[in-house]
């Protein structure tokens, strides 16, 4: 998505930032309605935790990408992919502690 | 779990009509066996470290015992991973239905000695493996693994103890509940056979319950979806604009 914004529409990065969050809010609001309501997995006080440190965050992060230049932005915004990507990458190659997996539902 | 109690009564039965055979021992105004455990409810809070349950009585017939602490059913999904193309990936599972997910015995002598395979299965009596049997088609590869995990969690256990004796009829084992304990109804099961035959058999239900503020939290979450769904969607956009609040108040 973001990428696309920043290529394709020429969108200033900073603005990108701000919409993909902005479409986010729909996408994981339904997404934590539908997980609230089937499986019940919903962690609300890890949500909380989370929260605190993230809407502080974001603050900074707002003054921070003003000031900024874009190519900088873009940069650590790429970055910060590759590193999650990675960790995500890694974590499927690497032999498992254990190659069985135990899922307990209520009957 | 029903069904399970209906047998019991059913070879019970059975075996009071035997009784009424000429060829019957002397019979006995009292108990074959009682007992009792140190606790009927288990409350776990969020400090919760894991409990000891003691399983106590007395035998009034010489015989065999055999105590199983018996857990909720649950649905148990087993997943295997396998190596494909140097990534491990889900590629297949096994579902075991209405499996007891807290299982616990011990046994006097090994369970086999005690009774007839039937007799055992009939009620619900067994090492993990025999256990699966009764309800399952047994599997080679996902049977071991559900085995070895549950037993890992402590959930099932088998055996879980000795049980020693006081004397010739006194008798205690005690049985050692994880930090994980599953919530739910429990029963504490105490058989006494001899010769192949159930001369006696108490359950005593034990209920495992959560209390505290997790507790509340865990009922929202589960009867009350919606609305729990909900206070999160709210809560993460509150604390979004609070935040934006407090850092632009000038």
């Amino acid at each position: 998505m973001i990428p696309m914004m920043i290529y394709i529409l020429r969108m200033p990065t900073y603005v990108t930032v701000g919409t993909s969050l902005f479409q986010i809010i729909f996408i994981t609001a339904a997404a934590t309605m539908l997980h609230a309501v089937t499986t019940h997995a919903v962690d609300i006080v890890l949500a909380a935790l989370l929260l605190l440190g993230s809407t502080i965050g974001a603050q900074y992060g707002v003054r921070l990408s003003h000031r900024v230049p874009d190519y900088m932005l873009r940069g650590l915004m790429a970055a910060l992919l590759f590193i999650v990507g990675g960790r995500l990458a890694y974590g499927l190659f690497i032999t498992p502690s254990d190659i069985f997996t135990l899922v307990v539902t209520p009957s | 779990v029903k069904n399970h109690f209906i047998s019991i009564l059913i070879f019970l039965l059975a075996s009071a009509a035997a009784a009424q055979a000429p060829t019957v021992a002397p019979v006995s105004l009292v108990n074959p066996m009682v007992a009792d455990i140190s606790q009927t409810s288990v409350e776990i809070q969020s400090n919760f470290n894991g409990t000891q349950l003691l399983v106590f009585g007395a035998r009034n017939m010489p015989g065999e015992l055999a105590i199983v602490v018996r857990g909720p059913t649950a649905n148990v999904k087993l997943r295997r991973k396998e190596r494909i193309a140097g990534m491990w990936m889900h590629v297949d599972q096994r579902k075991y239905g209405d499996l007891p997910i807290f299982y616990a015995v011990a046994s006097t002598k090994p369970l086999k000695q005690l009774a007839a395979p039937a007799v055992l299965q009939s009620l619900g009596l067994g090492e993990s493996r025999l256990m699966l049997a009764s309800t399952q088609t047994s599997d080679d590869v996902f049977d071991p693994a559900l085995v070895r995990l549950l037993s890992s969690k402590h959930w099932w256990q088998s055996p879980f103890a000795h049980i020693t004796y006081f004397g010739e009829s006194l008798f205690k084992a005690r049985l050692d509940l994880p930090d994980t304990l599953p919530r739910g109804d429990y029963t504490a099961e105490i058989y006494l056979f001899d010769r192949g035959h159930l001369l006696g058999f108490q359950t005593i239900p034990v209920t495992v319950f959560h209390t505290g503020i997790d507790a509340r939290i865990f009922d929202k979450a589960t009867n009350h979806g919606a609305l729990y769904g909900l206070i999160a969607v709210l809560m993460a956009l509150l604390g979004g604009w609070l935040a934006h609040r407090l850092f632009h108040r000038e």
